[in-house]
């Protein structure tokens, strides 16, 4: 409903630059949490949209073509990483990709002390999860991928995605514990009622 | 369904597809469903709250923008390996090679009559050169222009341009809507440098080289500057505008403004960022960005308020709780008209 799959008009240049010119920034925002080196990921996802050229003939239609590049980048990142990674360690383990986000308060609309404490907070909470749990998190709650989408991209089943989920959530927030949250939290309830009266 | 949310967690919450669908469109379809549902429970509104705030969080993770220029260099690479792979295709060269020789002389006669046919036919017309049109409707979209100016499109905007444009002594575009411009420098064959020009209702933009934002949208015309300079005449009067100065129609008068150019560009990016922004420039931007009629009936003490930080200009409603908030007023919607006033609690 959003777009028109450029697939459909399979010869149109344009249609590729306009997708191109669409989803460059979307792409660059989400190798650059793989691999910190911006010419790396830049020349990752000019492999990706040449394939994807290749390949134009022999694609079905994607239901979300933003899910589907996420997916196509993924796969060339990970190809090239863990290679270098196997190259090191000689092993692949699972957790063997680095996946980072960050979360900087101070750009942020923040007015009062307590949201900017909250928001530090969060910040460290996030930065305990594993690769894996920032990646599924990203995807799901910023990308809005749905279970399905999770599984194909990640690469794991349906069930062993909500079990990621899950426990990234529990994590997140036991790593929030300790903290004055659910004072605030409870101030919040209060303010909230307080004005509904 | 309605018995198992009673036992259910924030996190358990933010797992379900109905209640992040709330989350994500407050004012949906599921909002009464919720709304109601939280009357009934009470003491359920603290673990709600706690997720809707832990999804909160979630949304304000820092997006890196790549520069332009990464963007750019990336797609010129691709299109060169694009271009070389398509030049070396084979079936359509091997058949020519097996053209009996009298068929080659057939078809460079061809070639030959038909290009005289077309100079012929150009030399004789004098109609105005054919228009192109591009045309944007639910995304923001970037074209290049023949000239190779770069045009960002707004949702729902047309863009008319002579097809021949880069080859004439003015280059001339129509628009309908909003865009933003980075308009390459030109000069013609005689040296002179090539005028580039925007027409709107009333008015028109002349240009030469530079970066600027217009919106031409039914009553509501309004020119922003962003580097170099342009000349906005209508039918009275011509006003030439500096970098970060606009134009707005007032009546029938043209209205200079010192503005931050950033604010006006917001709808390219769907995000806004203020830096230490005032009450007023909000409401200016509100105005002359988006459009809206602002009704401010606070002192002018509080339009002096400033703020910091960068909010999503996606969905209006967000973005007004969200100024609300942050500025401690109450933004009533009532149409095109924003009521700005006191907190009433």
């Amino acid at each position: 409903m959003r777009h028109t799959w450029l697939l459909s008009d399979k010869e149109d240049k344009k249609a590729f630059t306009c997708l191109y010119e669409q989803y460059f920034n979307q792409l660059f925002n989400y190798a650059v949490r793989f691999c910190a080196d911006r010419e790396q990921v830049k020349e990752y996802i000019q492999e990706m949209f040449i394939k994807l050229w290749r390949n134009r003939h022999s694609l079905n239609k994607a239901a979300n073509i933003e899910h589907y590049l996420i997916g196509a980048l993924r796969n060339i990142i990970l190809k090239k990483q863990s290679y270098k990674t196997r190259f090191v360690f000689e092993e692949l383990e699972e957790e063997s990709y680095d996946f980072e986000m960050a979360y900087p308060a101070e750009h942020r609309i923040i007015k009062t002390e307590q949201q900017k404490l909250l928001h530090n907070q969060f910040k460290k909470a996030f930065s305990k999860l594993t690769p894996r749990q920032k990646e599924i998190i990203y995807l799901r709650y910023l990308k809005g991928m749905n279970y399905e989408e999770l599984a194909a991209i990640m690469n794991i089943t349906v069930k062993a995605a909500y079990k990621l989920i899950a426990r990234s959530l529990e994590t997140l927030r036991e790593n929030l514990q300790g903290f004055p949250v659910n004072k605030f939290f409870v101030g919040l309830l209060l303010l909230t009622l307080i004005g509904t009266l | 369904m309605q018995n198992s949310y009673e036992h259910y967690s924030p996190d358990d919450f933010l797992q379900d597809e109905y209640f992040l669908e709330w989350l994500k469109n407050p004012q949906g379809a599921q909002s009464a469903f919720w709304e109601n549902w939280l009357a009934l429970h009470p003491h359920k509104q603290a673990a709600v709250e706690e997720a809707r705030q832990l999804y909160a969080l979630l949304q304000t993770h820092e997006e890196i923008t790549p520069a332009q220029s990464d963007r750019e260099e990336v797609l010129a690479k691709i299109m060169t390996v694009i271009e070389s792979e398509s030049g070396e295709s084979g079936s359509g060269r091997s058949r020519i090679r097996r053209l009996r020789p009298l068929l080659k002389i057939a078809a460079v006669v061809l070639l030959v009559a038909g290009a005289a046919a077309i100079l012929l036919y150009y030399r004789n017309t004098k109609t105005p050169a054919a228009l192109a049109l591009l045309q944007t409707k639910e995304a923001v979209q970037q074209f290049r222009l023949p000239d190779s100016t770069l045009i960002t499109l707004d949702r729902d905007s047309r863009c008319r341009y002579e097809k021949q444009m880069a080859g004439k002594v003015k280059r001339e575009i129509w628009i309908d809507g909003e865009a933003f411009l980075d308009v390459s420098h030109r000069t013609g064959g005689d040296g002179k440098r090539q005028p580039f020009i925007v027409h709107m209702n009333g008015m028109d933009v002349e240009v030469l080289g530079t970066r600027f934002n217009v919106i031409n949208r039914n009553t509501q015309q309004q020119i922003m500057l962003e580097r170099g300079s342009v000349k906005v005449n209508n039918e009275t009067e011509s006003l030439l505008l500096r970098p970060g100065e606009m134009a707005v129609t007032a009546g029938k008068n043209l209205v200079k403004k010192k503005i931050n150019p950033a604010l006006y560009t917001s709808w390219m990016t769907g995000v806004l960022a203020f830096d230490a922004t005032s009450l007023q420039e909000v409401i200016d931007l509100l105005q002359y960005g988006f459009g809206y009629h602002v009704v401010f009936t606070m002192d002018p003490g509080k339009s002096r308020e400033k703020i910091s930080g960068t909010v999503s200009t996606r969905n209006r409603e967000d973005l007004f709780k969200t100024l609300s908030v942050a500025f401690g007023v109450s933004i009533k919607v009532q149409n095109n008209t924003l009521i700005l006033s006191h907190k009433t609690n």
